[in-house]
């Protein structure tokens, strides 16, 4: 059975993969175009933000935001990564704050609502100010809740968004059709919101029949593989997809691809990614939510900051100024251009032009009942 | 053959090793049992929605579950060995950002063409070849090692990510997912390629033969003087290029690079080849079996869309159905075991 000859043909096989494998290397490491900071003990008054995932345009853009503030104040970003773990991220909020941390501002999604009474506290008792985005418990406030660390607490709207992306889907269907929708990480508030949001503008919309509903878990694979089984489902019967985010109305088109069905059957997302602006404008996707991650980091930090160097007293600030939604804005054909262009040049913000106005683009208090 | 069957008789181990299947009663249930599951799956879901046995429900399946069956056909060859690879996402994560960056795309001016593909099925083979290097040369625990991997190819994605995600432009990559013949694409004919190839290296091959010895008994086989480091080896190397394989298959499906792309694809591969009855602790099983498996998955995913089930209720059915389906069809093999870990 083991013939020399066996040998010798696995011996020219291990060659040639070894030969594969120093090209990929090569490959691998010509190509490496980002860089991202770790973790280390902070200098005085420096930022510090904590995001979720480091391959992910949002986060990206989050992360440009927060950077254009620290290039204006002539200080240093740190950046930690939680990979969704707020586990992850008290441990390395614990590495930075162990030296001790003069007038640093902490920006950071506390990664799950269990995670937000922790992480608040861990940078109260380093006495570094606080502002989370997105996971905020129904219960607590930044005004009950170590108010004089936690400066504030802002978010998007999801029951908006979904609401925004349903009445779209109504009306372009002209109040006639039968859709599915693809829902988020059902724990999350942005999932169960938009969701709301999705009922909530089908209330308003009769004619309109919602035919199921699937987790996707924002993931695009998931949505793709939901929305071609929905297909094979119900066929002709099936005339929009409402997608949670864009990351699944990219899945979601994907699937419709396959069948020459996009820009047939509308895809709604959320988010405002470049992928799903540059589908808008193809026709592919009917429309997007604009949440704009780069002036929610650079509002976010700013405030954070404010309150580090004593710009604001947070202990002084109004309920709707501690807790409030950022502006978003629907996308679609007739004005995706604009937004296009606005990825294209994000604008640069200043610290400076913060402070002028941190509520500028505040869109208003979260109301009670929003998280629950 | 003689040293294979003598690979069998290590204490502990399922007494009969010949590769032949020889018609036993006990055998015959676990090999037909999986595919009895799925006619009744199939039969089932068939009677509830009346949909789903149509041509285009088939198509759907077909699609979906070609790129589980060619993970679960390269984590057969590792579980063969009686060793685990758990870098699969890790690994798929880097095939697809290097497949988005070096072909044609709209982040960056590379267009290597088919040597992107090239390169991202490298990055494959690689990344195996590292997990066989450490697991045998350096003897340290598969499970250990994948593990660490995993986390490197995740790593290794999110430091290639641009800052926005990259779409993929070049018409041969493309072509694997939009190319279609008899209303199937590209990727299900390369699914069953993948599988028809790994199945005649696993069972017609002396490399085939001698990781199913390994997984029977490694101790013996090493004894024999036997080059057993190299099956391993040529394992894990295996397994990592059908995970690139996977990534860049799925990169085409959806036309971009994306980190998570591999993202909740390692357990289903997992149960996959153990529902097909593929055995973790090595040495029985093979690439159809656990194709099979993944076949049960999706008709499972899929028949549950189907009748309607509510997205809660699907994780509990799908999770009872394997339950029972590993239960009845490996009941004869649990029987011999004298531990269960």
């Amino acid at each position: 059975m083991k013939t020399p000859k066996s040998q010798s043909c696995r011996g020219g096989m291990f060659r040639r993969s070894l030969f594969a494998a120093s090209f990929a290397v090569a490959a691998v490491t010509s190509m490496a175009t980002a860089y991202v900071s770790p973790a280390r003990a902070a200098e005085k008054g420096s930022l510090i933000i904590g995001i979720d995932e480091t391959a992910s345009e949002y986060w990206a853009e989050y992360t440009q935001g927060a950077q254009d503030i620290a290039d204006s104040i002539g200080t240093k970003l740190t950046v930690i990564t939680s990979n969704y773990q707020g586990a992850q991220l008290l441990a390395q909020l614990g590495a930075i704050y162990a030296t001790g941390c003069s007038k640093c501002a902490l920006a950071t999604d506390p990664s799950s609502n269990a995670f937000v009474k922790a992480v608040v506290h861990r940078s109260a008792v380093a006495q570094v100010p606080i502002v989370t985005i997105w996971n905020r418990p129904e219960n607590i406030h930044p005004w009950d809740t170590d108010p004089k660390y936690w400066v504030a607490h802002t978010s998007f709207d999801g029951v908006m968004s979904g609401y925004y992306q349903m009445t779209a889907l109504c009306k372009a269907l002209g109040g006639k059709g039968q859709i599915a929708a693809v829902e988020g990480v059902p724990s999350t508030p942005p999932a169960y919101q938009r969701i709301q949001g999705l009922h909530k503008a089908l209330a308003e919309c009769p004619g309109v029949k919602l035919l199921d509903t699937q987790v996707g878990d924002w993931q695009e694979t998931k949505s793709q593989n939901i929305v071609r089984t929905w297909i094979a489902r119900y066929g002709d019967k099936l005339n929009g997809v409402f997608a949670s985010n864009d990351a699944m109305a990219r899945g979601a088109v994907a699937a419709l691809r396959e069948k020459n069905l996009n820009g047939k059957v509308f895809v709604t997302g959320s988010d405002g990614s470049k992928v799903a602006l540059d589908m808008v404008k193809s026709g592919d996707m009917l429309v997007t939510v604009w949440n704009d991650p780069v002036l929610q980091g650079a509002v976010s930090i700013s405030l954070a900051h404010a309150a580090a160097v004593g710009d604001i007293d947070p202990e002084k600030l109004t309920h709707a100024q501690r807790d409030f939604y950022l502006k978003q804005e629907v996308v679609d054909k007739s004005n995706v251009d604009q937004y296009l262009a606005l990825k294209a040049n994000a604008p640069k913000y200043t610290y400076d032009q913060m402070k002028a106005n941190f509520w500028k683009d505040s869109a208003g208090q979260i109301p009670v009942g929003a998280n629950k | 053959m003689k040293l294979v069957a003598k690979a069998g008789e290590v204490p502990g181990q399922p007494a009969s090793r010949s590769l032949r299947f020889p018609a036993r009663p006990g055998r015959w249930l676990q090999s037909i049992g999986p595919v009895a599951v799925l006619v009744v799956l199939a039969l089932a879901f068939q009677l509830a929605s009346h949909n789903f046995l149509s041509p285009g429900n088939l198509a759907a399946i077909a699609e979906a579950v070609a790129v589980p069956v060619i993970l679960a056909t390269g984590l057969s060859f590792v579980i063969l060995l009686g060793a685990i690879d758990l870098s699969l996402e890790g690994v798929m994560a880097t095939s697809s950002m290097t497949v988005a960056l070096l072909a044609a795309n709209n982040v960056n001016g590379h267009h290597w063409g088919i040597w992107a593909i090239v390169a991202a099925l490298g990055v494959g083979v690689v990344f195996g070849a590292f997990n066989g290097v450490l697991n045998t040369y350096f003897r340290m625990p598969s499970l250990i090692v994948t593990l660490g991997s995993w986390f490197i190819g995740l790593g290794i994605a999110s430091v290639l990510f641009p800052s926005q995600v990259p779409g993929i432009r070049d018409p041969i990559v493309l072509g694997l997912a939009s190319t279609q013949f008899a209303g199937l694409s590209l990727i299900v004919f390369i699914a069953v390629a993948v599988l028809a190839i790994f199945h005649l290296v696993l069972n017609y091959t002396h490399l085939g033969r001698m990781i199913y010895a390994v997984g029977g008994g490694e101790a013996t086989l090493v004894a024999t003087g036997l080059r057993v480091p190299l099956f391993k080896l040529a394992a894990f190397m295996i397994s990592g290029f059908l995970a690139a394989l996977a990534g860049l298959l799925l990169s085409a499906q959806l036309g971009d690079g994306n980190a998570d792309i591999g993202n909740g694809l390692l357990f289903p591969a997992v149960s996959a080849c153990v529902l097909g009855g593929t055995l973790l602790s090595g040495g029985r099983g093979g690439a159809i079996q656990s194709a099979i498996g993944a076949v049960i998955l999706e008709v499972l995913n899929n028949g549950l869309i189907q009748i309607g089930a509510g997205p809660y209720v699907r994780n509990i059915i799908s999770g009872a159905v394997i339950v029972t389906v590993v239960a009845i069809s490996g009941l004869h093999l649990r029987r011999k075991l004298r531990i269960v870990k």
